[in-house]
């Protein structure tokens, strides 16, 4: 018995050991690089995703397309920032650019006060049709959840980044009723629709009844078949 | 509770594991929704903490429990079982910590695979204590 419970404190001593290596790896390997100030992640490449696609407000591509893809969105989702980094710009290119599909935002703030900041901002960049800028860049731009990464700064230099973009109006709107109705509107809908996560998407006939898309993945081929299904294909 | 009992309990529970953990790596791998009961999955799971080097932190419970159901499969396993489900629980312990004190909020899935490697570890030593020292069943 004696011996066994030698054994025990071995194991015990093993087990110490290996849990403050994998300790001492999480902290080192979770260390999370400051972002450089004025820097903006991805910057180019949103510009050149939207440049000359049509945007108002909300809505992403012509009114008049003829498929509409609502995305409900927290900003700090990181599914959603996959989303965005990889699937969402061949949807821009293969069908919002050539006028088949619109994309509509439904913007969501459950995951905490960083969602809601950037959501706000992006609404507020939607007063001035540029909502879409905002929205990817702040995904580029994602952080640890309601670590304070959604500040002034961070805000200005994409303001900076986007063509057109007035960032003292954007500011000025954050706190507007108009953003304020899109919450609350936003928050009502995903709550009539059931939304479980983020992000959840609906895709239909523009002006028809919308269906929830569930997709395998992210990629843009998983959205593919249902988009050409409704364009008849 | 007999050696033998307390290996099948304990392949039960590892088994358990590998199923919860295989399923957050694989959510976290193709970037599935994680099929949660609170908001708190989807904000630990969105953090930094949940990847080690790009690779998903439930990879490593999976390495765990997978090697518990290896550990409670061979007769000698009793010492590296529980050296490593005591492991998993130190760790499951920092992990628990992160939740509550760095990102303020918990995810459900993931304390449910921490009560697992809870109840591994509290197996595993109590098959330890009981083994036969030399890990070979004793001569009648």
């Amino acid at each position: 018995m004696k011996s066994r419970r030698s054994q025990l404190l071995l194991a015990l001593g093993v087990a110490v050991l290996l849990a403050a290596a994998l300790v001492a790896v999480s902290v080192v390997g979770g260390a999370e690089e400051p972002r450089p100030p004025g820097v903006v992640a991805g910057a180019d490449e949103v510009v050149a995703l939207l440049d000359g696609v049509p945007q108002q407000g909300t809505v992403l591509g012509r009114e008049d397309a003829p498929v509409t893809l609502v995305e409900y969105a927290d900003i700090q989702c990181s599914h959603c920032a996959r989303f965005t980094l990889d699937g969402f710009p061949h949807l821009v290119w293969d069908y919002v650019r050539d006028g088949r599909l619109r994309i509509e935002l439904r913007g969501l703030a459950f995951l905490g006060p960083d969602s809601e900041r950037a959501l706000r901002a992006a609404l507020a960049a939607g007063q001035q049709d540029r909502l879409w800028h905002v929205l990817d860049l702040l995904f580029y731009a994602q952080r640890e959840p309601n670590s304070g990464w959604v500040d002034d700064d961070l805000l200005r230099s994409i303001a900076a980044t986007v063509p057109g973009l007035d960032a003292d109006r954007m500011f000025a709107d954050m706190d507007s009723p108009a953003v304020e109705q899109r919450l609350a509107e936003d928050a009502r809908a995903a709550e009539a629709a059931g939304v479980p996560g983020t992000p959840y998407f609906q895709l239909g006939r523009t002006g028809g009844e919308l269906r929830p898309l569930e997709v395998p993945s992210l990629s843009a081929d998983a959205f593919r078949p249902a988009i050409d299904e409704l364009h008849g294909r | 509770m007999s050696t033998r009992r307390l290996r099948l309990a304990l392949a039960s529970v590892a088994l358990a594991g590998v199923a919860l953990t295989g399923y957050l790596t694989l959510t976290s791998l193709v970037d599935a929704q994680t099929l949660c009961p609170t908001s708190g999955c989807e904000v630990v799971l969105a953090s930094r903490y949940s990847e080690l080097f790009g690779v998903p932190i439930s990879a490593l419970g999976l390495v765990a429990f997978l090697a518990l159901v290896g550990s409670a499969a061979h007769p000698s396993g009793a010492f590296p079982g529980a050296a490593v489900a005591l492991a998993g629980v130190l760790y499951a312990a920092y992990l628990v910590a992160v939740q509550l004190l760095v990102i303020e909020a918990l995810c459900t899935l993931c304390l449910t695979s921490h009560a697992l490697m809870g109840t591994a570890a509290a197996l595993a030593v109590a098959r330890l204590l009981a083994a036969p020292e030399t890990g070979i069943p004793p001569s009648v």
